[in-house]
């Protein structure tokens, strides 16, 4: 795997800060690190996201296919350890994983506590495809009004998502990546509402 | 002997440590996120917290721009401008709308920020209610508690004593209606900028060791009470004796020899920009002449 540790690393930490300061907006990052090989395990966006979050003193949990797998990559690249999902700072959901898993994901994950709210889980979760098409509106700090964004299968977590993240300050994070290499980000302070029919 | 410095000083695991607290805080607006402040080369105090968050997200694409109480020129900011330049090899300027990445001590500069910028600021004190609870474990708490009383005490008493809010700077701010945070000392002329900015604003305080954000889009909230409105330094009818600008946070200076009171802008890259406009309107009005 070719990836500048130095400069890819800062280069994708800065398309997530933006991203997450403003929910919504889809960045790709196709063109940083595009020697990364995740192998087929995972997407590269999901690896190189990885390899910008994690290091020795974090862990992670990964759901889905070929677990022991990925687990053994991102340790081996990261020296994140790996932890129980009740544990988990960074929890990885890769494509294709049903919807009663990801429910008990939402269900599970650490979400802080009121003294300290930072203690909570980054999902880092792949999806089919990601765009601005209207089929869910977002609301909340970093959007100037609304934004529109498309996300496939929302709707296997987007009412468990509410649940974690109804005791504000209290909640989850999220990371959405697709096979593209987009990326588009969830904070917890964003509510998400079916666009009305236009 | 020369050494060749790590890119931006930090080692990398320095900053992702940083770059993790920087995106929690940026997810709990106004939330102060404990980092693990490090060491740097300049004395905590003098902007280490700002240092450690511009030298965490700069790349080799980012144009900087440091100021100090409003001016470029100051040692403080001149030295970490120099340090970041030299660590990193990013181009500086003073121009607001040309930098990237902006940290400042005590100002938010006049020129409108945008989208594509991120605005770093130096904390002392980045606790708002430190003046009535001495014990951070206790301010913790009421911080989980959403209990903001000693804020709203300490405004209360100053009415009491003044007859209005007589924070001079670093007046307490309400983010997105749950945390009660401290803009940073920036005079109050400042804090409406904070309310939907644009850009993104990261606070960074390293003796403190907190991150905290207001995310673009954000609402702030200066406390106030209904029968005593917040209210921003007026500079009515004054005007910078340099370039003549209104409706800018200046600062108010005395001639030695005459004792007469006159005004500047604070803001001294906005100044300039100004007098460089109205000499080249003044080149117009020769050439027409002739």
């Amino acid at each position: 795997m070719i990836i500048d540790v130095v400069h890819d690393t800062q280069a994708i930490f800065r398309t997530i800060l933006h991203c997450m300061s403003r929910p919504g907006t889809i960045e790709s990052i196709a063109d940083i690190g595009n020697q990364a090989e995740s192998q087929g395990l995972c997407y590269d966006s999901t690896l190189l996201s990885a390899m910008t979050l994690l290091d020795a003193e974090v862990s992670f949990h990964i759901i889905g296919e070929n677990v022991p797998l990925i687990e053994a990559f991102l340790s081996a690249y990261t020296l994140a350890t790996v932890a129980e999902l009740q544990e988990a700072d960074y929890v990885f959901i890769t494509n294709g994983t049903n919807k009663e898993v990801i429910h008990n994901v939402f269900s599970q994950v650490k979400k802080g506590t009121l003294t300290n709210p930072q203690q909570s889980a980054t999902i880092i979760m792949e999806t089919e495809k990601l765009s601005n098409d209207p089929q869910l509106t977002l609301r909340g700090p970093g959007i100037a009004t609304t934004a529109n964004v498309q996300i496939a299968a929302s709707e296997f977590w987007t009412a468990k998502r509410e649940e974690a993240n109804q005791e504000y300050p209290l909640g989850v994070d999220m990371i959405i990546v697709d096979p593209q290499s987009n990326m588009m980000c969830l904070p917890r302070t964003t509510t998400i509402h079916d666009c009305e029919v236009s | 002997m020369q050494l060749k410095t790590h890119f931006a000083l930090f080692d990398e695991g320095s900053k992702k440590e940083i770059r993790r607290a920087i995106l929690k805080a940026v997810a709990i607006p106004g939330y102060q996120v404990p980092f693990a402040s490090r060491e740097m080369p300049i004395a905590r105090g003098w902007g280490t917290g700002g240092l450690q968050l511009t030298l965490s997200i700069i790349g080799k694409q980012d144009v900087l721009k440091v100021i100090d109480q409003g001016a470029d020129e100051s040692v403080n900011a001149v030295n970490i401008q120099k340090l970041v330049n030299k660590t990193t090899g990013v181009a500086t300027t003073i121009e607001t709308g040309e930098a990237t990445i902006i940290q400042s001590r005590h100002r938010i500069p006049e020129v409108p920020l945008t989208e594509k910028q991120i605005m770093v600021l130096q904390v002392p004190i980045p606790e708002p209610l430190r003046w009535v609870e001495p014990s951070e474990y206790k301010t913790k708490k009421l911080h989980a508690e959403n209990d903001y009383s000693g804020a709203w005490l300490m405004l209360f008493e100053q009415i009491m004593k003044y007859g209005k809010t007589a924070t001079n700077a670093d007046h307490p701010v309400l983010v997105h209606d749950r945390y009660v945070m401290a803009p940073s000392p920036i005079p109050r002329f400042d804090n409406t900028k904070m309310h939907q900015s644009e850009a993104l604003i990261l606070l960074g305080a390293g003796r403190e060791k907190k991150v905290y954000a207001v995310p673009p889009y954000t609402n702030v909230t200066s406390l106030a009470f209904d029968d005593h409105p917040f209210e921003v330094e007026s500079f009515d009818g004054k005007h910078c004796h340099l370039c003549q600008a209104t409706n800018v946070f200046m600062d108010e200076l005395v001639n030695q020899d005459t004792g007469e009171t006159y005004y500047q802008c604070n803001d001294t890259s906005y100044c300039l920009a100004e007098l460089n406009e109205h000499e080249h309107v003044l080149e117009v009005a020769v050439e027409h002449a002739r």
